[in-house]
Order: structure tokens, then C-alpha cells, then sequence
């Protein structure tokens, strides 16, 4: 009868603990994504269970390879996205989880961002060009205000 | 589902929100007693000093663009980003001698269309005016958007509800007062958003350390503080260029110049740009302290008003919520007054009915203004993207009109043909590469193509331009 009670209860808290479990939450980006300014928004979506009263938590994890083996929590708290910016070249995998007030959920599939920049010869070669023609447009201006200053 | 945490309570939001609208609504009824005439109603009787001029030219060049996407820009950016935003100040005192050069050359004028029109004849007038309506509703739009993310992300409004509210305060005292009641709001908007920029820096310098700042943004965003961020080193000039684009052709600041009284408008725009040179780097820096302060920023349009208002607390966000309130509503007010003038002169007036009498034409012009306001808050119900996404998608199409208005303010052979062209190639170039390469590029792309095309027709048109066919008032209304 003793064991039988213990394996009710045993059970019983399975069963009780599996309940208030949440689901994890799912990126809505892409599970590949690329940037070539090193900025990019992560969001997320999640449907609150029976226990989200009182309230919720989402924990945001990065790391440099898909099996997380050193990651670094780079979020916490209630929002469904965070901007990342200022990234520099490289592969960054990410992952959330969320829990209400009990227990942490599984992790959500990764998402992985991939950041290549522009090339450095492109951006200067537009940084030049620019250059380039903001100095006539002064020239334009300026030799056409003292030319009319001259001889309206 | 983007859950922002806010900072004040919507009580409170509502409660500044319905203080600020009937300040501003009572201010364009009393303003707008002055407008008598049509002159009175759209360039505030030609007759604007220095202090009101420099003011209401600041004040609508601080904008959601300089107090919500200057922090944008230093946050996706980085510090050249952040100087970057600040370089649209030459936009300002390149339109200096225009200014003059515009108030002599056409005195009676009205838009920026007529100059376009008197100049380059009918087809380039109407790629010109598509261009300028298409830029004052992404213009408009994206502030509508600002006024409804603003008041989301500080005061939990919902973010349909405060797009509405900003967008029906400004409709309605642009509509009692034209440009008077836009110029005298401008006047006390630009002083409330330099004492609270001036209030929310120093609260700033005060509470952050900038060492601990530096060494987070080393270790959490090393690219931000990197001089060879090569999206920043390209988007210096496409700014800069867009920043001259948007000031040379927009009828917002052509209607000032022609309200302006001789021999204000030179001095008037170089004093502005000089007091709004720092503004976009002061708003800008705070969005580099997000990551040592621990503030999540889930839409990088959001980070300005979020960062003024943590650094500052309960009452330092209600500072920034009528900083930032005023700052869109002097730019909102101007784009309305001036895109309708600019739709009821170049449009009503000289297309459909041209001998319409002054009162039919104040008629149109408020039907004009509701009906803009109604058209920008259906497009801005679904929020369509970042505030920057939305506003650079113009860029290359006003970066393309920069050389056919300076070069046709200033050489006789500036032709038609090659202003036609240049707006045409300079605009469909820069969106290539605004699809292709980014938005940081488009509008250096579109200057760039537009200035090689409108020089290369310049130098081999023969015919040289008759300045005083621009004044209507010698030449007659047909030239």
C-alpha cells in the first residue's frame, strides 16, 4: 500500500511538474540570416499558459557554434525582441527560453546570423564618391552665390 | 507580440497628451486670426523677422528625424552614424544663399513647383511634383509613426491611438492657422526642445560613467566604435546628400524663404543650421549607453525616447515626452501647411482651375490639409517598417533634385532636358541601390548620377535662360 502511495505520488508531481511547464518560444526570423551592417532585429513568439499571471521571463543566449558550448545570456526580461547591433564579422547562433514563474522551458530551435560588412574598398570607394560630389555641390553654390553677388 | 517596457503611466500620457493638444490647438485659433488673406494663410504675410525665421527653420528641421532617428543611426551605426545625422546641418547652410538668391529672383512666388514650372517647363514640373508629394507623404507618414511609437514606448498609449492624436492636434491648429499658427509653434517648439536637449545631456553626463560605456560597447558592440564600420563610412555622405536633397526641393523650406522678409532668409538658415549642428549628437549619444544601462531595445527607432526616459526617471520622461511631442508636431505642421500649398498652387490652381478667386482657394487648401492628414494615418496604421526604412526610401529621389534646382538657381544653361533626366536616372539609379547595396547608399547614388547628367546636358545646351521669367509678378501667370 506504502509503495503504492509513493508511486501515485511520484506520478502525481510528474505529471503536476509537466503541466506547468511552458512551451518554448519560436523565433519569427528566419533560421538562417545575414547582415552586411552588423545590425539586425531577433524577435520571438510564445503564447502565454495558465500561469502567466504571474508574469513571465525570457532568457536570450548567444554563442559562437550551434552547440552553444560557451554561450552568454545577452537578454532577460519580459519583451519579444531584442536589436542587436555592432556585430563584427563572424557567426552568431541564438536561442530563448521562457518560464512563469516555475521551471525554465526547453530551448527554442537556434537561429543563426551570419555578419559579413561591406568590403572596405566599396565603402571608400563610396565614401570618395561622395566626397566627390558634396565638394561641387559647396563649389556650385558658393561660385554661383559670388557670381550673382557680383552681377545680379 | 513586441512587448517594449514604458515608462510612464498611460494615465499620465493621457494626461500631457490632452494639455499638450489644447495648448497647441488654442495657439493656431490665436494665430490664425492674423492670417487674413491667402498670403496671410500660406506664407504668413510674407513678412517673418530673423528670430522667427532661424526659429521655425530649426524647429522643423529638428524632427522625429533628428530626435528619434539620430539615436537610431548611433545605434545601428555607431559614432559615425551618429556624426553622420549631423552633417544634414549643410543642408541648412547650403539653402542659405538660395534662400536669397530664390526671395530675389522670384519675390511673389509660392512653391517650389512654380520654380520648377517657370524654369524647366511642364514635363520636368510634374516628375518634379510627383517626387516632392511622394517625398512630404514619407516624410508625414514616418512622423505619424514616430508620434504613435513614441507614445507606445513611453507611455504604454497604444500605438494607433497616439499616431491618431499627434496627427489630428497638428491637422486641426494647421487648419485654423496656416503658416502663422506653423511658425508661431515652431517658434516655442524649438525653444522647449533646446532646454530639454540641453536638460536631458546634462542628466546624461551626470549618471553614466563614460568609461564604463566605452569598455561595453568594446566588449558587446565592438563595431560601433569602429572608424572603419565600412555601412557608416558610406552612410556619411548618402546623409549628407539626402539632408541637401530634402532642403533644396522641399516646398517645407521654399515657403519659408518666400515668407521670410528680404535679406532674413540668408542669415535665418545659417543660424539654424548652426544651432542644429550638436542637437542630433547629444540625442544621438544616449542610444550608446542602451547596453550599460541594460535597457532592451526591441525597434531601434524606440531607443531615444527609451534612453532619455530611464536615464531620467518619472519626471525626466515627462520632460522627454513634450520634447519629443513638440519636435514632431513643429515638423508635422510644416509639412502639412507647405505639401498643401504646394498640392493646391501647383496642382488646383494651375492645372484644374485656374482662375479660382482667394476664398475658394483657402477653401481647398484646409480640404488639402484633412485630407492629408486622413491619407497619412490609413498609411500609417500597419507599421510598415523602421522610421528610417521608411523615410530613406525617398532619399534618392530628393538627392536627385539637388543639381536641377541649384544649377537652375545659378546657370542659364541649365536645361529642361537635362533636369528631366537627372531626376529620372538619379532617382531609378538610387533605388537600384537601395535594394541592392542598402539604404545608407541611395542617395549618394542618386546625387551622384544626377549631378554628371544635369552638368553634361548644362555644357552642351546653347540656349541661356531668361531669369526674369521667373518672377510671375512682371511676366504675367503664363510667363
Amino acid at each position: 500500500m506504502k509503495a503504492l502511495s509513493t508511486c501515485l505520488l511520484v506520478l502525481f508531481l510528474t505529471l503536476g511538474l509537466k503541466a506547468i511547464d511552458p512551451e518554448p518560444p519560436q523565433f519569427e526570423n528566419p533560421p538562417e540570416n545575414f547582415t552586411e551592417s552588423g545590425y539586425i532585429k531577433l524577435s520571438w513568439e510564445w503564447i502565454p499558459g495558465a500561469e502567466s499571471a504571474n508574469g513571465h521571463e525570457f532568457e536570450l543566449q548567444q554563442a559562437p557554434d550551434a552547440q552553444f558550448s560557451s554561450s552568454t545570456a545577452i537578454y532577460q526580461g519580459q519583451d519579444f525582441a531584442t536589436f542587436l547591433s555592432g556585430l563584427k564579422n563572424g557567426d552568431y547562433y541564438y536561442r530563448v527560453r521562457v518560464k512563469e514563474g516555475g521551471p525554465w522551458s526547453a530551448w527554442s530551435e537556434p537561429t543563426l546570423v551570419r555578419v559579413q560588412h561591406h568590403s572596405l574598398s566599396l565603402a571608400f570607394t563610396l565614401f570618395g564618391l561622395g566626397a566627390l560630389v558634396f565638394l561641387l555641390t559647396v563649389g556650385i553654390v558658393v561660385q554661383g552665390n559670388r557670381k550673382v553677388t557680383q552681377n545680379p | 507580440m513586441e512587448h517594449q517596457s514604458e515608462i510612464l503611466s498611460p494615465t499620465t500620457g493621457w494626461i500631457l497628451l490632452i494639455l499638450l493638444a489644447i495648448l497647441w490647438i488654442y495657439l493656431g485659433i490665436y494665430w490664425g486670426k492674423k492670417a487674413k488673406n491667402l498670403d496671410g494663410f500660406m506664407l504668413a504675410g510674407r513678412n517673418v523677422g530673423l528670430a522667427f525665421g532661424t526659429a521655425t527653420a530649426m524647429a522643423t528641421w529638428i524632427t522625429s528625424n533628428t530626435t528619434m532617428l539620430a539615436p537610431q543611426f548611433a545605434l545601428q551605426l555607431g559614432i559615425w552614424g551618429m556624426i553622420a545625422y549631423s552633417t544634414a546641418a549643410f543642408g541648412l547652410f547650403l539653402f542659405a544663399p538660395l534662400a536669397k538668391r530664390i526671395k530675389q529672383l522670384m519675390p511673389k512666388g509660392y512653391t517650389s513647383g512654380d520654380f520648377i514650372r517657370l524654369r524647366y517647363g511642364n514635363t520636368a514640373w510634374y516628375i518634379f511634383l510627383a517626387i516632392s508629394i511622394f517625398y512630404g507623404f514619407t516624410w508625414l507618414i514616418s512622423m505619424g509613426m514616430a508620434g504613435g511609437i513614441l507614445m507606445n514606448a513611453l507611455a504604454g498609449i497604444p500605438y494607433e491611438i497616439g499616431m491618431t492624436m499627434i496627427l489630428l492636434v497638428c491637422v486641426l491648429y494647421t487648419l485654423f492657422g496656416g503658416l502663422y499658427a506653423v511658425i508661431g509653434t515652431d517658434y516655442i517648439q524649438s525653444l522647449i526642445v533646446m532646454i530639454g536637449i540641453v536638460v536631458v545631456g546634462a542628466a546624461v553626463l551626470y549618471s553614466i560613467d563614460l568609461e564604463q560605456v566605452y569598455s561595453d560597447l568594446q566588449t558587446e558592440k565592438p563595431m560601433l566604435i569602429d572608424a572603419l564600420l565600412p555601412a557608416s563610412l558610406i552612410a556619411i555622405f548618402n546623409n549628407l546628400l539626402f539632408g541637401i536633397g530634402e532642403v533644396f526641393h522641399s516646398n517645407v523650406w521654399w515657403s519659408r524663404a518666400f515668407a521670410m522678409r528680404k535679406g532674413v532668409g540668408q542669415k535665418a538658415y545659417t543660424l539654424a543650421g548652426l544651432f542644429w549642428l550638436p542637437v542630433p549628437i547629444a540625442a544621438g549619444f544616449i542610444a550608446l549607453t542602451s547596453g550599460s544601462l541594460g535597457v532592451n531595445i526591441t525597434s531601434p527607432d524606440m531607443v531615444g525616447p527609451l534612453m532619455a526616459g530611464h536615464i531620467l526617471g518619472q519626471v525626466g520622461a515627462v520632460i522627454v515626452f513634450i520634447v519629443f511631442f513638440c519636435s514632431l508636431a513643429s515638423s508635422i505642421d510644416s509639412l502639412l501647411a507647405a505639401t498643401s500649398d504646394l498640392i493646391v498652387e501647383d496642382i488646383y490652381k494651375k492645372m484644374i482651375n485656374p482662375k479660382a478667386k482667394e476664398q475658394r482657394i483657402r477653401r481647398i487648401s484646409m480640404f488639402v490639409i484633412i485630407g492629408l492628414g486622413v491619407f497619412a494615418w490609413l498609411v500609417c496604421l500597419p507599421r510598415i517598417g523602421t522610421l528610417a526604412t521608411v523615410l530613406f526610401f525617398a532619399g534618392p529621389m530628393v538627392a536627385s533634385t539637388i543639381y536641377p534646382i541649384a544649377m537652375g538657381l545659378y546657370w542659364k544653361t541649365a536645361s529642361p532636358k537635362g533636369a528631366l533626366w537627372a531626376m529620372v536616372l538619379g532617382s531609378l539609379s538610387g533605388l537600384i541601390a537601395y535594394f541592392n547595396l542598402g539604404w545608407y547608399t541611395a542617395s549618394l547614388i542618386g546625387a551622384a548620377v544626377s549631378i554628371v547628367v544635369t552638368t553634361l546636358f548644362a555644357k552642351i545646351n546653347k540656349e541661356e535662360f531668361q531669369w526674369k521669367l521667373l518672377d510671375e509678378s512682371q511676366s504675367g501667370p503664363n510667363g
